[in-house]
């Protein structure tokens, strides 16, 4: 079974983004760089090549859906798999992206003491 | 329970609510001066609902998320100018002013202070009460010289001290250097005319970080006093 060894994030918060970059270094084994937005991530990730992607839904410049469709859309990443994380709010939206091909969603306000095993369950669950 | 991560997180949490603080008072401005950006308020709502969710800070949370609820409502109908709209920029107004105040109350934690005035000119702690009470802030005490000023701190050990530099009998600088020692939980305002600027430098900084001249109008001297307190809090 494949194991996750990087992980790329796209959030544009920056308090959010410390928050899950410490959460990751400090609870796993994982390498995990951070973008500020979809056009970003989409710049860096056939460099970076993660094995999973942790992708935002409201960010400026490119959301988080459209970048997931410009991901699906490139024969080099396409099946990278991405996790959304999103505000209750807007769950219902993103559904739809899990009928689409993504892997999970994670709700925000996350549990950050949860976070990691909440990703590994949800890699888990898909590579069954 | 990663304790690592625990305490790693708290410091966020604090300086988060740091960031918190300044960001209300920014909300304050745009409400006062009218100048409202319905999508950026939008979306520092929406960052304040996610990350104090994250935090643990429930409260704040819950707050921010009704606020954004109304906010994406109102987003919806493609309100460009907010401020064009009478009836909907009341409403607006009403609702943005109650998630200030209420956002304000938790991070004082719930807790408007007893204040004391100590300033020799009778007219000045008048306008000074009447700004206090029209922020809820209640005056316990109002004295006229440094020396009168000591047995009522004793008492009353206020929350909030609004302290003349230049008082008969003992000066705000020798009341400080005297006796601020034994009230750490009171926050400290120094109060000075135009003309006793100078006399800044001799206050001893380590009891108060936090001065108003009298002739600040009166908007930004309850933007000052409240600035204090919650900062005073933080602490």
């Amino acid at each position: 079974m494949k194991s996750i060894k990087k992980i790329l994030y796209a959030e544009d918060e920056i308090d959010l983004q410390t928050i899950v970059e410490i959460t990751i270094r400090t609870t796993s084994e994982y390498e995990v760089k951070i973008c500020n937005n979809g056009k970003e991530l989409l710049n860096c990730v056939d460099d970076y090549k993660p094995d999973l992607i942790l992708l935002d839904v409201m960010m400026p410049e490119l959301d988080g859906p459209s970048t997931f469709n410009c991901l699906k859309e490139n024969d080099n990443t396409k099946d990278i798999p991405v996790i959304f994380m999103t505000a209750k709010a807007q769950t219902h939206e993103v559904a739809n992206f899990k009928k689409s091909g993504a892997m999970g969603i994670i709700t925000k306000p996350f549990d950050p003491m949860q976070l990691c095993s909440e990703i590994e369950g949800i890699w888990k669950e898909n590579q069954l | 329970m990663n304790v690592d991560l625990s305490k790693k997180l708290n410091e966020l949490k604090r300086g988060y609510l740091q960031k918190l603080k300044n960001v209300i008072f920014e909300f304050e401005e745009c409400l006062d001066e009218n100048k409202i950006d319905l999508s950026d308020l939008y979306s520092k709502v929406h960052s304040i609902s996610g990350t104090c969710g994250i935090y643990g800070l429930n409260n704040l949370s819950d707050i921010a998320t009704e606020f954004e609820f109304y906010l994406k409502k109102i987003k919806k109908k493609e309100v460009e100018d907010i401020t064009k709209d009478k009836m909907l920029y009341k409403i607006f107004c009403k609702k943005f002013s109650a998630f200030i105040k209420k956002v304000e109350m938790i991070l004082i934690n719930n807790k408007t202070p007893k204040v004391v005035l100590a300033d020799d000119e009778e007219f000045v702690r008048q306008f000074l009460a009447t700004v206090l009470n029209s922020i809820s802030y209640e005056v316990s005490a109002e004295v006229a010289d440094g020396e009168e000023l000591q047995p009522i701190m004793e008492n009353l050990n206020p929350d909030m001290l609004i302290l003349d530099i230049n008082m008969p009998k003992l000066t705000g600088v020798e009341f400080l250097e005297q006796y601020a020692h034994k009230y750490p939980n009171t926050c400290i305002i120094i109060l000075t005319s135009a003309k006793a600027q100078r006399v800044l430098d001799e206050i001893p900084k380590q009891y108060t970080q936090y001065f108003m001249r009298k002739d600040t109008p009166v908007k930004e001297m309850i933007k000052l006093i409240k600035k204090a307190w919650i900062s005073f809090n933080q602490q």
